[in-house]
């Protein structure tokens, strides 16, 4: 989307700006906080150009979105979008992304971008999409942004960055044993789990 | 059949006068400006039509110059009068017109203001209204469609009286002079009759032309809002920043471009109105000729044999012509005015959808609401139209300066629960008290006062930092800088330059600000401190945040809502440590309901699960 104002990115060695530009993003799978859907049939907004529905079904049940697809009278050729069309489906926000996560399966690329893909779903929805991607990831490159550390476990590098500047690089064990600012943060969002809570609150 | 026919009209009837009820009520100056601007502008030709049939008889049989004089003086007077009055009513009318659409806008949001805020939410009501807004842009169908067609509707009803008036005595016999076998029955009353047969069955032919052809038109033109409603979603919607990065890596500019093709390249509907309208032209335009030239011979040869002097000729072409153009036109008015009923329909359903209800007449004594206590006493909810409950015979007492935590899976019922208690939604059954009276009866503006809320998704606006914080155009400056700084936002607030006065986004002012999701969320958060409430109602207050601000929030919880009472909906569970309360949501009803200890202890129960779920990931 942005091109560095100085340095290169580079995949296996080439600059990301040498590969074309339409074969590049064949490479990446995104899913975002937040994201707007086609006006038409879920079938479509999974796989975009060509259908092929058996391997819709098999995302659709990958993600969780199976109960909610099945119980529509034309299942997965009903229409998004109920404000635009009359016999559109209304999606909640944790259906949004179990769509939205059905959609990155599809694509199947090698790149998984996930940036806050939880955020709207409960601790119970959320546990089981993370175990999803650890899944699905398993042969893929995946990137995670979050806010919560728990995503944090089933990753195997953690990048910490603050003010533009990558602070810290290493496992999640490794950035504990540093102690330094992710140690901290983790902490901090882990204190209130551990079992001596009240104690924590009065100090 | 009649009856039913009769009971079908009179519906028909009191759609349009309510509509114009409503249109009258809007802008009463532009309705009757536009009635009196039709007969202005259909009187001009009329006017002129009557003189000129008399001055060229005066020049041809009278020809007495005064009268000449007479008539020519009264002609321009009368004419330049009109002319007058139709070009300044022309001006007022185009301010009006510019002014329409925001009156439309206004009255619908005076509506969304007063309906019930449940229905809002409805995504039926959402598509009633997309579908209300787009007939409106498309085609004008609804109110706009009525205050055009006053024009149509008085002009040609004005016309139609005017030429019958002019055309009088056209069928006027005469005393046989010339006895030649085909002149003579131009003398007679049967050859009057006739004439007047033959325009009546030209206008029934035309009436039923110009019927069939709007008909057919308007089938066409009912497409285009739709298009025009997808087309608009995917400009607005699908294009903006967030859209634009699922088109790149997505690859879904080809789907993308293949839909907007359907409904914009050469719309099959366009086609389709341009060969109704060639077919029914050219057999319109065949039979007002032959209609003409007939009336020419009839009135020419009558002329000729001096049964009407010679302005009669003038008077009577013209005013026939007159008469078939205005009662088409006439047809075409009502035709669109009944078609229009459909989105009527649709705009009263709408208007009469079921209103807030009035306020209690209880006076909300702050005083007294120390300790307040909530209980919820067997309520249910139950969305409109939907057979189950949202919420499920809740029965629980909420006493004052607790901190409670709402918790509960997606879709269990949590926000219906505070929007219950906002009075944003009416209980279906049971009832909701505040210190012992139900909530209902309290005055309205004065229960809304009790809570500050921060919702999930939340609205600030392009005003500035000031004024959003207090909610309101005047601010204390003083207790708006203490509210940033007790969410955290002070070392933000001081590398700005105006302020207080610090425009928020650049909407309506280019030196505004871009704010971060985060900041967005803490101005939301010391909103809802400056209203100082004795309720606090916090739904996902925290998401946007990073841990650090989250856990700063945290922390200065307690001091931030010292002495209120405070409801704290979150997915994020570390947030009940510092909860007095627990209350545990599922499928609409209340499982559990104590402290963080006490739910921890029930490993079976559902707390204990959602903890779980979360907490594994952060210990060892």
């Amino acid at each position: 989307m942005y091109t560095p104002t100085e340095g290169s990115i580079r995949i296996n060695g080439h600059v990301i700006s040498d590969f074309n530009r339409d074969e590049y993003y064949k490479l990446l799978s995104s899913v975002y906080q937040r994201s707007t859907f086609l006006p038409l049939s879920i079938a479509r907004n999974i796989a975009i150009n060509n259908i092929d529905y058996n391997r819709v079904d098999a995302c659709i049940r990958a993600s969780g979105l199976d109960t909610k697809v099945y119980s529509l009278a034309k299942k997965a050729d009903t229409p998004l979008i109920k404000e635009i069309n009359v016999d559109g489906t209304y999606l909640s926000g944790g259906e949004s992304q179990k769509l939205l996560m059905a959609r990155a399966l599809y694509k199947d690329a090698p790149i998984y971008i996930l940036d806050e893909p939880t955020s709207a779903l409960d601790p119970i929805a959320e546990s089981k999409i993370y175990m999803q991607y650890q899944k699905l990831s398993k042969d893929k490159t995946c990137i995670f942004i979050s806010h919560r550390l728990s995503s944090t476990r089933f990753c195997d590098r953690i990048v910490y960055m603050e003010n533009g500047t990558i602070e810290e690089i290493g496992s999640h064990d490794e950035l504990m044993r540093l102690g330094k600012k992710y140690a901290e943060l983790f902490e901090i969002q882990s204190r209130y789990y551990l079992n001596n809570t009240n104690e924590v609150l009065v100090s | 059949m009649i009856k039913k026919a009769v009971k079908n009209l009179s519906e028909e009837m009191k759609l349009i006068i309510r509509g114009y009820k409503v249109v009258f009520q809007l802008d009463k100056a532009y309705a009757w400006m536009q009635c009196i601007y039709a007969v202005v502008s259909s009187a001009i030709p009329l006017i002129g039509l009557l003189f000129s049939s008399l001055i060229i008889t005066e020049l041809a049989e009278g020809r007495n110059i005064n009268q000449l004089y007479k008539y020519v003086v009264m002609t321009l007077i009368i004419e330049m009068l009109l002319a007058l009055i139709k070009e300044i009513l022309s001006a007022k009318i185009n301010m009006h017109s510019n002014l329409w659409y925001s009156k439309i806008e206004l009255l619908f949001s005076k509506i969304n203001t007063e309906v019930q805020y449940m229905y809002l939410e409805d995504s039926d009501i959402k598509l009633l209204k997309e579908k209300i807004k787009t007939n409106q842009n498309a085609t004008g169908a609804g109110l706009t469609m009525l205050i055009n067609l006053i024009y149509g509707l008085t002009a040609n009803l004005f016309t139609v009286i005017f030429s019958i008036s002019l055309s009088v005595g056209i069928t006027k016999s005469g005393e046989i002079i010339k006895t030649n076998n085909i002149t003579r029955f131009f003398y007679t009353k049967s050859s009057g009759l006739l004439i007047l047969l033959i325009v009546i069955i030209f206008l029934i032919v035309t009436i039923k032309w110009n019927r069939d052809e709007i008909k057919k038109v308007c089938a066409e033109w009912a497409r285009l809002p739709e298009s025009n409603r997808i087309l608009g979603y995917y400009q607005t919607s699908i294009m903006d920043n967030l859209g634009a990065m699922d088109i790149r890596v997505y690859n879904q500019s080809p789907v993308i471009m293949e839909e907007i093709n359907k409904w914009t390249d050469n719309p099959t509907y366009i086609k389709n109105i341009s060969k109704i309208q060639k077919s029914y032209g050219r057999k319109k335009t065949f039979a007002n000729i032959i209609m003409n030239v007939t009336v020419y011979l009839y009135v020419g040869i009558k002329v000729y044999l001096g049964i009407y002097e010679i302005g009669k000729f003038i008077q009577y072409t013209g005013a026939i012509n007159k008469l078939i153009f205005s009662i088409s036109g006439m047809i075409s008015s009502l035709s669109r005015l009944f078609d229009n009923n459909p989105y009527l329909k649709d705009i009263f359903k709408y208007l009469d959808l079921p209103k807030e209800k009035s306020s209690g007449s209880v006076s909300v004594d702050i005083s007294q609401m120390n300790p307040g206590v909530i209980e919820f006493r067997n309520v249910s909810f139950r969305y409109p139209r939907s057979d189950t409950y949202a919420l499920k015979k809740i029965n629980i007492t909420i006493k004052a300066n607790r901190k409670i935590a709402i918790v509960g899976e997606n879709g269990s019922g949590k926000s219906t629960f505070v929007k219950l208690l906002c009075g944003l939604y009416q209980p279906s059954e049971g009832e909701i008290l505040l210190c012992g009276r139900d909530i209902s009866s309290y005055k309205k503006e004065e229960y809304n006062t009790l809570f500050s809320v921060i919702f999930q998704d939340f609205n600030l606006f392009s005003f500035s930092l000031g004024q959003n914080i207090a909610a309101s155009v005047k601010y204390d400056p003083q207790k708006a800088e203490s509210c940033i700084e007790k969410v955290g936002l002070k070392e933000r607030y001081l590398k700005m330059k105006q302020g207080l006065e610090t425009i928020l986004y650049k909407d309506f002012d280019v030196g505004g600000i871009e704010i971060s999701g985060g900041e967005a969320q803490k101005i939301a958060i010391a909103r809802a401190l400056y209203k100082d409430s004795p309720y606090i109602i916090m739904d996902e207050p925290t998401a946007a945040l990073d841990p650090k601000t989250e856990f700063e929030i945290y922390r200065n919880f307690n001091s931030l809502t010292e002495g209120k009472t405070v409801l704290f909906i979150s997915h994020r569970l570390a947030s009940c440590c510092f909860c007095d309360e627990i209350i545990v949501f599922e499928n609409g009803e209340i499982v559990q309901y104590g402290t963080h200890q006490d739910l921890l202890k029930d490993e079976n129960g559902k707390y204990s699960m959602l903890w779980k779920a979360q907490a594994q990931y952060y210990q060892n």
